[in-house]
């Protein structure tokens, strides 16, 4: 035994410790790295930032429908607003809200032609099976001078983009 | 305890000398191509363009922004993943009108009417390979991807399929058919129902061959790219003929299918 324990030199010691830190390296390093791939680099599932006109092509007080982005732009007074024209309730996308140019959200009125959520200004649910109201999204402006909504980022309702 | 001890210690010094020597041996391999995969050539391109963005950022919160920016993967999906153009992942200065003077890759883009880049992306044009990372890749100038990227004067093929009249930008088209007229070409070819039959149909020339390279050699020694073929050779044209009448090949294609906008879902509009 106590030939042994001569023999558990530092030398010994230090290749052995080398050898399991890496071999746990080897084994680990591919676990983890098989749980990165589930979170790939990009999506195939249409763009998630979206790129509009120039911002001062919107004059205050309209609304712009996109129905191939499925977003609706506001141009208010106080700058700018964007929400999904997606309704929540089975993700059909709502009619272009009504209203006189320059009115108030509270009487703007938008309706899903599908089950008849019937939506106002600030994304409200008035009506319908909706189970919650519009999302509204973060905006910016990209270096070219555009507005540029960006869906991952839900905001507030009432949260304006300001010039 | 001191049993087990005593157990590793018979364990041979050669045994634990290969033990070690193996594990780092794994070890080192996987760090290596976990570094292989980050270290991708678009990631020097942003750097550099953030690097500059920060030289030419007029305010301080333009500095700031440049510099809290990280590497991204970007991508343009046009027409629902018809195509997939990854090209502003290093030709970051498209859009940017700071950089309308910049020098390749980061120049910016001559703003099209009507053709906004993420409805149109940018190989619908360019041709090249849109998916790709690496500036060879990209480029399409690798065996075996048949479009590779349009340069110079060959650029103006791609307003053909669309645009079927004269336009004003693309000029080399309209040259490239009249050199195709005063040649005889309609001899032995036929382009939409009208010429000879001798020679193969070009109606859709531009979708066999998308290397310019090819029909310039084509048409100096057709034999060379096309053996057996009876086509007379044309290398006394003048070079600029000879790259129009490769404008106008290229050209004879159908309209990009990515560019045909998939019309709305019932379900999407709510009408029949």
């Amino acid at each position: 035994m106590s030939a042994g324990m001569d023999e558990l030199t530092p030398r010994r010691r230090m290749l052995l410790g080398l050898g399991w830190v890496s071999f746990l390296i080897s084994l680990l390093g591919p676990v983890l790295a098989n749980v990165r791939f589930l979170f790939p680099n990009v999506v195939y599932e249409g763009e998630s930032v979206l790129k509009l006109d120039a911002l001062e092509k919107y004059t205050v007080g309209s609304i712009t429908f996109f129905a191939d982005k499925k977003i609706v732009l506001f141009r208010e007074k106080d700058g700018f607003r964007a929400c999904t024209a997606v309704c929540p309730h089975l993700r059909c996308v709502i009619t272009p809200f009504v209203g006189a140019p320059g009115a108030s959200p509270d009487i703007l009125r938008a309706r899903c032609p599908c089950h008849g959520s019937t939506f106002d200004g600030r994304g409200q649910v008035l009506g319908g099976p909706a189970p919650r109201g519009l999302d509204f999204f973060h905006i910016t402006k990209s270096p070219d001078g555009r507005v540029v909504v960006d869906t991952r980022k839900v905001v507030a309702p009432s949260e304006h983009f300001k010039i | 305890m001191s049993n087990s001890n005593h157990n590793d210690s018979h364990v041979p010094f050669g045994w634990v000398v290969a033990f070690a020597a193996l594990s780092v041996c794994a070890a080192l391999f996987f760090l290596l191509s976990v570094w292989k995969d980050y270290d991708r050539e678009w990631r020097g391109y942003q750097r550099t363009f953030r690097e500059l963005l920060v030289e030419r950022a007029g305010t301080e919160e333009e500095r700031k922004a440049a510099l809290s920016s990280g590497d991204q993967f970007e991508q343009i999906i046009v027409a629902g993943g018809e195509r997939v153009d990854r090209c502003v992942m290093c030709h970051r200065g498209v859009e940017h009108p700071a950089f309308k003077d910049a020098d390749q890759p980061f120049a910016r883009h001559p703003t099209i009417p009507l053709h906004p880049f993420e409805q149109f992306g940018c190989t619908v044009c360019h041709q090249g390979q849109g998916r790709a990372t690496s500036v060879q890749d990209a480029h399409g100038e690798v065996p075996f991807w048949e479009e590779p990227l349009l340069r110079g004067g060959f650029i103006q093929a791609s307003c053909g399929p669309c645009h079927a009249g004269a336009l004003k930008d693309a000029p080399l088209i309209q040259r490239g058919k009249l050199l195709y007229l005063m040649n005889g070409c309609l001899a032995c070819h036929k382009i939409r129902g009208a010429g000879g039959v001798v020679g193969p149909d070009l109606t859709f020339a531009g979708e066999r061959r998308k290397d310019p390279k090819w029909h310039i050699e084509h048409f100096k020694f057709p034999q060379k790219v096309s053996p057996g073929s009876a086509m007379p050779a044309y290398g006394h044209l003048k070079p600029e003929d000879l790259e129009a009448l490769t404008v106008y090949m290229l050209s004879l294609r159908r309209a990009p299918s990515a560019l045909a906008l998939a019309a709305p879902r019932p379900a999407a509009t709510g009408k029949k």
